[in-house]
C-alpha cells in the first residue's frame, strides 16, 4: 500500500517516491514485480499524472525502477542498482538521521519516543528483529 | 394490431417517456438523496422540470397517437434523449454524487493498492475472438446474401454493409475500453481491509463482464438484423426489431453503469467511514 498526504509539506513526488522506496525495501514489492500503471496510481490516490510519472522517472533513475515497452513498470532490485559501499550508505544515513532528529527535537519529542518509534518502524524492514 | 405492434409503437414510447422519471424516483429505494444545502434549488428546478417534462412528452405522445400518423408517435419516444441526458442525469449526480464520483477528493490522507489491476484481467484475451467471429460471421453472410438482394435492393444493401463495417469498432476496441475501465480510480484508506479489496475486484469484474457481454450482445443482434434485412426482411419491420434490440441494450447498460456506480458508492461510503474521518481530523 502507498500513503500520500496532502496536507504534508513535503512535494507529492517526493511523498510516491519515497512509499515505492519503502516498499521495496520492506519487501512488499520484489525485483520483478509489476507495478500499477501511472494512470491507475494516478486516478487511486487523486493527484495529478505528471506528479507520479515524475516519481516512477525518480526511482529509475536511481535504478530501483524499470520501464519498458508493453511490460509498463517493474522493480529491478537492488542487484542491478550501483551499489553503494557501506562506508558510505552509513555516511548518508546518518546524515539523514541528523535531519530527522532535529525534527523531532524541534517538534518538542523527547528521546524515548524517538527510539520508540524507531524500534516500532524496524520489524517491517528487518522481518528476523 | 398485433402484439408486436403495440409493444413497438404505444408500449415502448412510453416506457422511454417515463424511463428517466422512474429512474430517478427508482434510486431512492437504494439510497437517500445527498443533496447540499445550495444546491437544493437547482436539484428542486430539476425535479419539477422532469416531472413536467415527462407530462409534456406524454402528450405529445398521445396526440402524435390519436390523431396523427403511427410513425410520428414512435418517433415521439426520442424525447428520452433530452429527458434522460438534460434533466434525469444532473438531478442524479446532484443528488447522489458519490454514485458518479469516482474519487474522494475531499480526503486528505489517500492510500492506494500497489498491484497493477490490468493483470487481473477477468476478460482472458481468447475470449476477443467471439467478437470478432461475431463481426466478420456478419460480414460473411452479408456479402452470400449480396445474390438474394434484388438489383433495387443493392442501395440498401450496400448501406447495411457500410453500417457492418463500421461495427468493427466493438471488436477492435473492446479490449482497450475494458482495460480502461480496469483501471479507474479504487480509492482506499489506511487500515485496509480485505473485504474492501475483495469488494472493488467484484465490481471491477462486473463492469468488464458486462461490458464485453453487451459487446457480444450488439454484435449478435445488429448482424444479425442487417444479414435479415438484407434477405428480404421487409424495412419497417427490421426498423422495429432494432428499435427494440436497441432499447433493450441500452437499458441493459444503463443498469450494469448505475448498479456498478451504486455498488461503488457503497465500497466508498466503507472506505471513507466515521473513524477514517476522525482518525485524519486527529
Amino acid at each position: 500500500m502507498l500513503t500520500v498526504r496532502l496536507d504534508s509539506d513535503v512535494p507529492l513526488t517526493e511523498q510516491i517516491a519515497a512509499g515505492l522506496r519503502t516498499a521495496i525495501a520492506s519487501g512488499e514489492l520484489r525485483p520483478g514485480d509489476p507495478l500499477p500503471t501511472v494512470r491507475q496510481l494516478a486516478g487511486d490516490l487523486g493527484v495529478n499524472l505528471n506528479t507520479v510519472a515524475r516519481a516512477y522517472r525518480d526511482l529509475e533513475k536511481s535504478g530501483l525502477l524499470t520501464s519498458t515497452r508493453g511490460r509498463g513498470t517493474q522493480v529491478v532490485g537492488q542487484t542491478e542498482a550501483p551499489r553503494p559501499s557501506r562506508a558510505h550508505a552509513q555516511r548518508r544515513l546518518s546524515e539523514r538521521l541528523q535531519e530527522v532528529l532535529t525534527d523531532a527535537r524541534l517538534a518538542g519529542l523527547a528521546p524515548e519516543d524517538v527510539r520508540r518509534l524507531v524500534e516500532q518502524q524496524i520489524p517491517r524492514f528487518w522481518k528476523t528483529v | 394490431m398485433t402484439q408486436f405492434d403495440f409493444l413497438v409503437r404505444v408500449a415502448l414510447p412510453v416506457l422511454m417517456l417515463i424511463a428517466p422519471l422512474a429512474f430517478v424516483l427508482a434510486m431512492r429505494l437504494f439510497l437517500s438523496p445527498m443533496v447540499a444545502p445550495a444546491q437544493v434549488r437547482r436539484a428542486r428546478i430539476l425535479t419539477w422540470s422532469l416531472w413536467c417534462g415527462t407530462l409534456v412528452a406524454l402528450v405529445i405522445f398521445g396526440v402524435a397517437h390519436q390523431y396523427l400518423r403511427w410513425n410520428l408517435a414512435v418517433q415521439v419516444m426520442f424525447l428520452f434523449f433530452p429527458l434522460w441526458f438534460a434533466l434525469a442525469m444532473p438531478l442524479l449526480s446532484l443528488q447522489y454524487p458519490k454514485v458518479f464520483q469516482t474519487h474522494l477528493h475531499d480526503r486528505p490522507i489517500r492510500t492506494a493498492a500497489l498491484v497493477p489491476r490490468e493483470l487481473e484481467n477477468p476478460i482472458p484475451r481468447v475470449a476477443w475472438l467471439l467478437p470478432w467471429v461475431l463481426w466478420a460471421t456478419g460480414l460473411a453472410l452479408l456479402f452470400w446474401a449480396r445474390q438474394a438482394a434484388q438489383a433495387e435492393n443493392l442501395l440498401q444493401w450496400r448501406i447495411h454493409l457500410a453500417v457492418q463495417f463500421a461495427l468493427v469498432f466493438l471488436p477492435a476496441l473492446g479490449p482497450s475500453m475494458v482495460r480502461r475501465l480496469l483501471q479507474e480510480p479504487e480509492p482506499l484508506s489506511e487500515p485496509v481491509t480485505s473485504d474492501v479489496l475483495e469488494d472493488y475486484r467484484s465490481v471491477r469484474f462486473f463492469r468488464a463482464i458486462g461490458m464485453y457481454t453487451l459487446i457480444c450482445l450488439m454484435l449478435f443482434a445488429f448482424s444479425a438484423l442487417h444479414v435479415a434485412s438484407a434477405c428480404g426482411m421487409s424495412g419497417p419491420v427490421a426498423g422495429r426489431w432494432g428499435t427494440v434490440a436497441g432499447i433493450v441494450l441500452g437499458v441493459a447498460g444503463t443498469v450494469v453503469g448505475v448498479t456498478a456506480g451504486l455498488w461503488r458508492s457503497r465500497i466508498h461510503g466503507r472506505v471513507w467511514s466515521e473513524p477514517n474521518r476522525s482518525q485524519e481530523r486527529r
